[in-house]
């Protein structure tokens, strides 16, 4: 899950896509690669929890919760420090967590990345072989500019996109009803449209979801599927698991080249 | 001449990705310009430069000193007539492919980060504003070297009232603590809404 920009919403939509395609009957891990500021342990409920290690295996053991098995920078140090690193030690920690994490068995592992397109991204793309990008944005143009500089780069590092979420799509006042487009609209559909990719969601904004980030209780754990806060992320996780299908059916079918 | 005479520099900085620190930057120096400073706003911020689309200054580009080939950053539009001068310098003025990803690691960063402090025609300023992204690496950093010797350095945080803004922010500070930098204070952003 990616964007250039920073703020728009990757974090909370990498932990409740996580959540939803487990409850769709998956076995999810998530890997935080915010190497800066890890979101996903406070997403999780998971602050002040740090990762042990598998002795047997000299690696890391993958922390719980929520059904899901989560690996990131913040339960390898402790809380409130920061890590000021140049590129090569920052990309040396990355690769760490993806190479020496103890997964057990997984259908899917949801990497939510940082903003930007330097030494992070490209040692994940180097060290990972990525089924799908789900490119997040908001619809403001400040933030569709970094977007589309994001997807140029995944379109240079032969990442497939498997689409778009539009995020904070519209607000909804809960005392008067009124809809207000914050972020203004139409961007992520131009997007879409450019790249050729399918818009995967649309999530409105609302405070409830904000405060399950500040909480560690995100809405596809503490509300139904069909609720109108968690639906958007169940819809998600089913258009990615089609997008997923469908590429992998396109990959099928191309020739086979034999060598005699 | 770099930033040799430039009095104040204030660095906004933010741990978290998102919560307005260009547009405050972009805000904060057009005020001070319009009261009559003059006023440098530099975006360090390589990936993600927003300050050209803030400013309304997209596909303006820059010039360099034909005898001293340094930069000279672009001029911004103010409104008052007894405003300040007011210039920029981004990457995003100096590339013409705006929809191309700058893929660039490290030290390919710090070098022309170098390059928009030391090697660009700052002239005289009151204030430079720099803009940086999210995170505590290589453009931070590269930012903390190029002022260690500058006295009048200081840093403005940003944050939203969102706790997984502000637990970065406090990761910031302890940042900015090591680094030795004065923290002039921290500016809630976004912090209400009226609904229209």
């Amino acid at each position: 899950v990616t964007s250039c920009k920073g703020g728009v919403g990757k974090s909370t939509t990498s932990i409740n896509l996580a959540i939803a395609l487990q409850r769709l009957k998956n076995q999810v891990g998530i890997l935080d690669m915010d190497m800066y500021g890890p979101s996903i342990p406070r997403l999780m409920n998971l602050v002040g929890h740090r990762a042990q290690a598998d002795q047997a295996n000299k690696k890391i053991l993958p922390v719980r919760n929520y059904g899901l098995q989560a690996m990131s920078m913040g339960f390898c140090m402790e809380e409130g420090k920061s890590a000021i690193f140049r590129g090569p030690i920052l990309s040396a920690g990355a690769t760490q967590l993806i190479q020496e994490t103890s997964w057990e068995e997984l259908d899917i592992l949801v990497i939510d990345m940082p903003p930007g397109t330097g030494d992070l991204p490209l040692t994940v793309a180097q060290r990972v072989s990525l089924d799908g990008a789900v490119v997040v944005s908001t619809p403001q143009q400040v933030a569709i500019a970094d977007t589309v500089k994001g997807m140029d780069m995944l379109r240079t590092l032969n990442v497939p996109i498997l689409g778009m979420v539009e995020n904070m799509s519209h607000w909804i006042c809960s005392k008067c009803g009124n809809e207000e487009k914050l972020f203004g609209e139409g961007g992520v559909d131009t997007t879409c449209k450019d790249f050729n990719v399918p818009l995967l969601g649309r999530i409105p904004f609302h405070p409830d979801v904000l405060m399950s980030s500040d909480d560690g209780t995100p809405v596809t754990i503490t509300r139904d599927p069909d609720d109108p806060l968690a639906k958007p992320y169940f819809d998600l996780a089913q258009a990615v698991l089609d997008e997923l299908s469908r590429k992998k059916q396109e990959e099928n079918l191309g020739p086979r080249i034999t060598m005699d | 001449m770099g930033i040799e005479k430039v009095k104040h520099v204030v660095t906004i900085l933010s741990g978290k990705g998102g919560v307005g620190k260009s547009t405050i930057a972009c805000q904060l120096g057009l005020c001070l310009a319009e009261m009559g400073h003059n006023v440098g706003l530099l975006d360090v911020d390589i990936c993600g430069p927003s300050m050209p689309i803030i400013l309304g200054m997209q596909g303006q580009g820059i010039m360099r000193d034909k005898d001293t080939n340094m930069m000279l950053p672009a001029a911004v539009k103010t409104v008052n007539k007894g405003a300040g001068r007011c210039v920029a310098l981004s990457i995003a003025l100096i590339v013409e492919d705006q929809t191309a990803a700058i893929v660039w690691r490290g030290p390919r960063k710090t070098a022309l980060i170098k390059q928009f402090f030391n090697d660009t025609d700052w002239g005289e300023l009151d204030f430079l504003i720099v803009d940086t992204p999210p995170g505590t690496s290589d453009e931070h950093i590269t930012v903390l070297d190029v002022l260690k010797d500058v006295k009048q350095s200081g840093i403005v945080l940003i944050t939203t009232p969102q706790q997984v803004s502000v637990d970065d922010v406090r990761k910031e500070l302890t940042f900015v603590k090591k680094a030795g930098w004065k923290c002039l204070g921290v500016v809630e952003n976004m912090s209400g809404f009226v609904c229209g």
